[in-house]
């Protein structure tokens, strides 16, 4: 887990800077969007690891 | 989504600046923000993925060596049989990182490969295997340092120098090189370059015999980096960097993909508008129902 967070988080700040900038122009825009992004995506990767690690068991 | 508040200048040349370097494109029109957006996030990615994967996860070919004609790719004298890397179809949309494997390409199709020649002394560090005998053939693993010169000034087929050999044991040994040398292509992704030549030495008798030297020294940076390579240096990576490598082979594929928005937000503006617009309600959602009377 802490292996994948290390790869994980700063790669998925990086791409939804980048896709919502180029969705909006507006600074604030971008980075509320981004923000959001980055939060639904880091919750799906957690749940998802979480039921690979429940199927494991 | 073209808003007549965004000023996109030239869009073909910001379109191509985009594509050059990652921000370039948006820094020529003026969109300062989003410039530094894109090229500290892209590069970022993209030199991360470089890192991870030890400089070689960019390549545009991989070599398959013809059959029979060679023992490994890099001393195939004849032109390699390539297939393109479907990898490097991402990777090159980033831009001028990415070029120089387009550079090697073009030298390892250009440049004959003198396989059995070397033009001038080498002096590097060696690692490889020295086999002692030709009836009872043993090898062991040597390492230190070689100096490779050619018989004649001009270069030749025919290789003298010294090898300062550390054996297994820790011992060392000064062995004289003699007879043909086997050198693999000056231009290939690998920061090995195999060589194979004989060594002068004494058997357990005393007597004068011949050892075989096969091992590797050192390609300088410019011919190994991005160059193509063949499966036997992938698996080296692999084995090397284990996970890794193709964790970085990814990065780079996504950072390349990534500066494709970069380059379509150059050329067309932003795709969903200027961001202040008023949000609307999602189409999914359903509508409110009517009232029956």
């Amino acid at each position: 887990m802490q292996l994948a967070a290390v790869y994980a988080i700063p790669l998925t700040a990086g791409i939804s800077l980048v896709y919502c900038a180029s969705r909006f122009e507006l600074p604030e825009k971008i980075v509320r969007s981004a923000v959001l992004m980055f939060a639904k995506t880091i919750a799906a990767l957690v749940v998802l690891y979480l039921i690979l690690l429940y199927l494991s068991r | 989504m073209k808003d007549p508040r965004v000023r996109l200048r030239n869009p073909g040349v910001a379109a191509l600046l985009a594509f050059a370097i990652p921000g370039a494109g948006h820094w020529y029109q003026g969109r300062r923000f989003k410039a530094t957006i894109y090229s500290v996030c892209i590069l970022t990615i993209f030199v991360w993925g470089m890192i991870l994967g030890g400089g070689q996860p960019v390549y545009s070919q991989l070599i398959y060596r013809s059959e029979g004609t060679a023992p490994t790719a890099q001393l195939q004298a004849s032109s390699p049989r390539m297939k393109f890397s479907f990898g490097y179809a991402a990777q090159v949309l980033v831009g001028a990182p990415a070029w120089p494997a387009i550079i090697q390409e073009m030298r390892i199709r250009n440049v004959d490969a003198k396989i059995n020649w070397i033009d001038g002394p080498i002096e590097s560090d060696f690692q490889g295997l020295l086999s002692r005998g030709f009836g009872d053939r043993t090898s062991e693993i040597v390492t230190g340092t070689i100096e490779l010169i050619p018989a004649n000034a001009q270069g030749s087929e025919v290789v003298t120098g010294t090898l300062h050999a550390v054996l297994a044991d820790g011992s060392r040994q000064e062995l004289p090189l003699a007879g043909n040398i086997q050198l693999g292509r000056e231009v290939f992704g690998s920061p090995r370059r195999e060589v194979r030549c004989d060594v002068a030495g004494q058997d357990d008798e005393g007597r004068e015999v011949r050892f075989r030297l096969e091992g590797s020294v050192s390609r300088s940076f410019v011919d190994w980096f991005q160059a193509p390579r063949d499966t036997l240096e992938l698996d080296r990576l692999n084995g090397a960097l284990s996970q890794n490598f193709d964790i970085g082979s990814v990065f780079t594929w996504i950072a390349g993909l990534l500066n494709l928005l970069a380059i379509w937000d150059a050329a067309e503006g932003p795709a969903y508008g200027y961001g202040d617009e008023e949000e609307t309600p999602d189409d999914d959602e359903p509508a409110p129902a009517k009232k029956m009377n």
